[in-house]
């Protein structure tokens, strides 16, 4: 028996001249989006190969991080399709990859650790002390990585 | 000069408000130097009037950034270098010596733009150029030999492939893909440039989604990564060494210095006062112009 391997790509969606704003999508709108674009740039063999498998995961419409899921053996197909999104619902879109992992568990540490590395930036754009010691106490928070890696696995499931 | 990590190579000059948007989002999306290109549609002069035959050719601007977003990029611990390029589009086999004008001099990058058979070949075999572009939203009407093709590549000359116009129909997107597997499959994967020649925000993409989009014109992963990464790096060699010659170390007199550099002699009297309160105590003498020097150059040939 052979173990079904999946790939996981975890991406950020940039909307061009909105800082720091929220994304108010569904999954299934981002389904839509992602599949529509595999059979414009694949066609059928591309949808028919990735039907089976291809699943988003996780949406953060806070943060704008999106996972998706899909095969191992045609995943360069995700990756090249969701090149060519430009446009979700209302939102004119970037899709900006990040990681591409093995499992959810080492997209969400490597999360973790891309979260990590804004701190310093979110700490000077404080306005208030009281914003500038809840950022600190999250700092202190994620030098525990492994509690919070499994705090977002519960999030999920 | 440090040299950038990622770069892009072609993002259209335009009006300082919409260049400003889009190299905010180039940070954003993780470029560490964009290139603002000049387009040339013509190296010929005005026939009708003869007294005003010289070609307007306006200087390359720099688009200084605003006090905001300096101290977001500050925040966020990113550097961005800014270098200006200006594409000649050759529309017959004269002319071509005002390639070496003062004017088209003072860009940092040249790079031009062959229509025929005929100019390709002498863009590829004599010109002084940094990177030759063919439209690929068009069929290209001429057959790329792969012998003028590796002449070119030896020569130190790059190639370029815009993926800006495939994001927006599927008709110029089968365009783009067709023309760009020729040429990729024509230079034996070498010398590629892979840019974005976006006008908006949007036809920008994140150096590893345009490593993705390489496989996608026939180049393996490292190859792709080339093409954003190593390739860049060595136009911007072949670029200086053009102004120059072939050298390891530039030696520049301080009084020659531009004044946008002048923050380099700044920066270095800080660290020579520093040096010369240690070096007094070794009681050690230097001869400082000539260090001063050639420190100076070292920084800037980097």
């Amino acid at each position: 028996m052979v173990r079904f391997k999946n790939r996981y790509a975890l991406c950020e969606v940039i909307v061009p001249g909105q800082e720091n704003g929220s994304i108010n999508f569904t999954k299934s709108k981002l389904y839509r989006a992602i599949k529509q674009s595999i059979i414009s740039n694949h066609g059928d063999y591309g949808i028919g190969a990735l039907d089976q498998s291809l699943r988003v995961i996780y949406i953060n419409t806070g943060t704008r991080i999106v996972l998706i899921r899909a095969e191992r053996k045609y995943f360069h197909m995700v990756t090249s399709a969701i090149i060519f999104i430009r446009k979700i619902g209302l939102h004119d879109v970037i899709f900006k990859t990040l990681h591409v992992g093995g499992s959810i568990r080492q997209c969400f540490k490597f999360l973790i650790k891309y979260h990590q590395k804004s701190f310093p930036s979110m700490y000077q754009s404080c306005q208030t002390e009281d914003d500038k010691i809840k950022v600190l106490e999250s700092i202190i928070d994620a030098c525990d990585a492994s509690t919070s890696v499994k705090a977002l696995m519960d999030k999920i499931s | 000069m440090a040299l950038p990590a990622y770069c892009d190579f072609n993002i259209k000059c335009q009006t300082p408000e919409k260049l400003f948007d889009l190299i905010e989002v180039a940070t954003e999306l993780g470029y560490e130097s964009v290139i603002v290109n000049n387009n040339l549609q013509s190296l010929q002069g005005s026939k009708e009037k003869k007294k005003d035959q010289k070609i307007k050719i306006t200087p390359p601007s720099e688009i200084l950034l605003n006090e905001k977003s300096i101290a977001s990029l500050q925040s966020k611990g990113k550097k961005i270098q800014q270098l200006s390029r200006i594409t000649a589009v050759l529309q017959d086999d004269s002319n071509t010596h005002k390639l070496g004008n003062a004017d088209l001099q003072m860009y940092d990058i040249l790079a031009v733009q062959p229509t025929s058979s005929k100019t390709f070949q002498l863009a590829c075999e004599t010109l002084e150029v940094d990177i030759i572009c063919l439209d690929l939203t068009e069929t290209i009407g001429f057959v790329l030999k792969r012998q003028l093709l590796s002449l070119a590549a030896s020569r130190g000359i790059h190639f370029e492939i815009q993926y800006g116009p495939a994001l927006t129909n599927s008709t110029v997107k089968r365009q783009v893909i067709s023309n760009a597997l020729n040429l990729v499959a024509a230079t034996c994967q070498k010398n590629i440039l892979i840019s974005s020649g976006a006008e908006n925000p949007i036809d920008l993409r994140s150096p590893y989604d345009v490593i993705n989009l390489g496989r996608l014109f026939g180049l393996n992963h490292s190859q792709a990564k080339d093409a954003v990464c190593k390739n860049c790096r060595a136009v911007l060699m072949h670029a200086k060494s053009r102004k120059t010659c072939k050298s390891v170390v530039l030696v520049k007199n301080i009084s020659t210095l531009e004044s946008k550099k002048r923050w380099l002699l700044k920066a270095y009297s800080d660290e020579l006062s520093n040096s010369d309160e240690d070096s007094l105590k070794e009681g050690e003498e230097e001869d400082e112009p000539e260090a001063k020097k050639i420190k100076l150059a070292s920084k800037d040939n980097k």
